[in-house]
């Protein structure tokens, strides 16, 4: 496996092919600033304030229509913002076209050149950007061993599987060394298995390239296993930004609670906190005998989920979840209590 | 038993070309080797007559005597064609990229007034350019209202007006097989090749041309062949007086009676399409096997 950092030499003619790092590491690469982008009357999004660091994975989570897509496309240049700046090097490149931009997309259904190989879709980008022809085939076979598809080079797209399809599209965008490599759901066509392989793949490239991936997703297990840092997103705004952990454990409102991962949501009054309300966890959530818990209800519901059984319990507070290791034991209209420790509550904003 | 269904299912169209295309195309090539009669048809012997006669005159002395002019008849309507297919193409794609890029009800209105002269006789559709481009006509009667002329200026009854008018008949046969293979193009390969740093210019080159070759194929063929053979355009507009091979093929059929000549002329320009046919459904076939 060559290592990608080991590419060779960019034309220098090419200023933007910078090499990725190339900024003092604690710029931004690309600052978002007071970003918002109207479809007509339909607002898509609303002052989008993001910093994009060097090397890192970020991931846009958020459900259809909340305007994640339409980040990544200003962010490419296939859209341009009706109000605010993205600077790339201190340089306000939202006017700027796609072809002016050192950033490639690898697109939801790849859209990969029918009428030429995988070879000729690779080399594309670096013929377009004045690449020699003797660096060019170099390239092309480095970055098909990279994706692990030597041998490769001259087939055509349709003769390939999806997961086959997305490693040339991801060797096709990486090949010119952009500075920001943007991902439009691009695990969404896979199926479950080859969607986990894929997550490991598009993490170890990352890593191993150094080169900034922004990733658009709407499938929160996919955004935690993968990403340096989530922008939760919702109605056209970012709602919270921060490391994966940081999101699950400390989620700052009822959205962000519910959408990554599981939450009992409770009144803040119930539990005695001031504030509005307050979420806890299911795996957080212990089943004990009725006297002892902070809540107190009966058994409703009963999933087994292999390693684990969520039980859905009534409650004055409505339907609360717990999560318990193994087979329980409970059956429904069990009387039981739940107990959680102090600090798996979090008070929401909302 | 499902071959059986199948053969039925295209009997009709096979029993429809063959009466109406291949038994006339094979009468034409047999009366192109007989002799034609003196009251127009044709008898036996056989002979090879009306081919020589292409490139041979027979003079007083009955020597045969090479003449070039069915050859420049044949040339001009080639290159009249082929400016015809040129033009054609060179407005129908942005025509057919333009529509494409229209939101889809918008489509349907244009695609309907792209075929909206389809509904009109050609005769009549040629005798109107003929109105507007005589003397007395539309055109030179605004030009001398505007007092930009005072002699009328000579629009008809010129190569030019015999071009304008094929174009403008076998425009729609251009812009309809490019607007569907257009259609099909995925709009992410031009974002992806725009992405991958190409200029508008090497988008066209590369992507776009490329996926529409096959409709840019077929609109050439639906065009070249057609004007080709056609006699309306030339005969009003061209006003007869220089021949192409429609006019010459009519008149080998009606006043020149001699229908040997004739077919043997309409075998040719039928070979030369049959044989375009054939190589671009070659070409159609490797490249469906090199993508399958």
């Amino acid at each position: 496996m060559p290592a990608v950092s080991a590419r060779p030499a960019p034309p220098s003619a090419r200023s933007h092919f910078k090499a990725p790092g190339a900024t003092q590491s604690s710029e931004p690469l690309v600052a978002v600033r007071g970003v918002a982008m109207s479809f007509g009357p339909v607002h898509a999004l609303n002052d989008i304030n993001l910093d994009i660091m060097n090397h890192e994975f970020l991931t846009l989570l958020g459900p259809s229509g909340c305007g994640k897509t339409t980040l990544l496309r200003l962010l490419g240049g296939f859209e341009h913002p009706t109000a605010g700046e993205i600077r790339l090097d201190g340089k306000d490149v939202a006017p700027l076209p796609p072809q002016q931009r050192p950033i490639n997309t690898v697109f939801q259904n790849y859209a990969l050149f029918p009428h030429m190989t995988v070879a000729g879709n690779i080399a594309f980008g670096l013929e377009m950007s004045g690449w020699r022809k003797p660096d060019i085939a170099g390239r092309v076979e480095q970055m098909l061993a990279m994706v692990r598809l030597p041998d490769y080079g001259n087939r055509r797209p349709d003769q390939l599987s999806g997961g086959q399809q997305q490693r040339v599209a991801l060797a096709r965008a990486m090949a010119p060394s952009p500075q920001l490599l943007l991902l439009d759901e691009p695990l969404s066509a896979l199926d479950l298995k080859l969607r986990k392989e894929m997550q490991i793949e598009l993490k170890r490239l990352q890593k191993e390239s150094g080169i900034s991936f922004v990733l658009v997703t709407h499938d929160q297990e996919e955004a935690l296993t993968m990403s340096d840092r989530i922008a939760v997103m919702s109605a056209g705004r970012i709602l919270q930004l921060g490391a994966p952990s940081e999101i699950y454990d400390r989620p700052v409102n009822r959205f962000v609670a519910g959408f990554i991962g599981d939450a009992n949501i409770m009144a803040a009054a119930a539990l005695g906190r001031t504030g509005g309300s307050v979420a806890v966890r299911p795996e957080r959530v212990s089943v004990v005998a009725q006297a002892a818990g902070r809540q107190r209800g009966t058994v409703a519901g009963l999933h087994y989920l292999g390693s684990d059984t969520l039980l859905e319990v009534q409650t004055a507070e409505g339907m609360q979840r717990a999560r318990v290791r193994g087979n329980a034991g409970f059956a429904i209209g069990d009387a039981v209590g739940l107990d959680w420790p102090d600090d798996a509550e979090v008070v929401l904003q909302d | 038993m499902n071959r059986l269904r199948s053969l039925l299912l295209l009997a009709p169209s096979m029993l429809t070309i063959g009466i109406f295309m291949a038994v006339p195309m094979l009468v034409a090539l047999a009366y192109s080797f007989m002799t034609s009669s003196p009251y127009g048809g044709v008898q036996m012997p056989f002979s090879v007559g009306a081919y020589v006669q292409m490139l041979y005159d027979e003079d007083f002395d009955g020597v045969q005597v090479f003449t070039p002019d069915y050859l420049m008849i044949i040339l001009r309507s080639v290159v009249l064609a082929g400016l015809t297919t040129l033009a054609c193409l060179a407005v129908a794609f942005p025509a057919a990229w333009f529509i494409v890029c229209r939101p889809p009800r918008q489509r349907q209105l244009l695609l309907f007034l792209v075929s909206l002269p389809f509904w009109i006789n050609t005769l009549i559709r040629t005798y109107c350019w003929v109105l507007l481009l005589r003397d007395e006509g539309l055109i030179n009667h605004l030009f001398e209202g505007a007092g930009a002329i005072d002699e009328p200026l000579p629009l008809l009854y010129n190569d030019g007006a015999i071009l304008l008018g094929l174009i403008y008949t076998f425009l729609p046969f251009m812009v309809l097989p490019i607007y569907s293979t257009l259609e099909r193009v995925d709009h992410r390969l031009i974002e992806a090749a725009y992405d991958l740093y190409a200029s508008r210019r090497l988008v066209f080159r590369r992507i776009l041309w490329p996926l529409a070759r096959p409709g840019v194929a077929a609109g050439a063929l639906l065009v070249f062949a057609p004007a080709l053979g056609s006699f309306l355009a030339p005969d009003l507009l061209g006003g007869g007086r220089k021949l192409l091979i429609g006019s010459l093929i009519q008149l080998e059929f009606t006043s020149g009676r001699n229908w040997p000549f004739g077919s043997a002329i309409a075998v040719l320009v039928s070979a030369a399409v049959l044989i375009a046919m054939l190589v671009q459904a070659r070409r159609g076939r490797s490249a469906a096997e090199l993508a399958a």
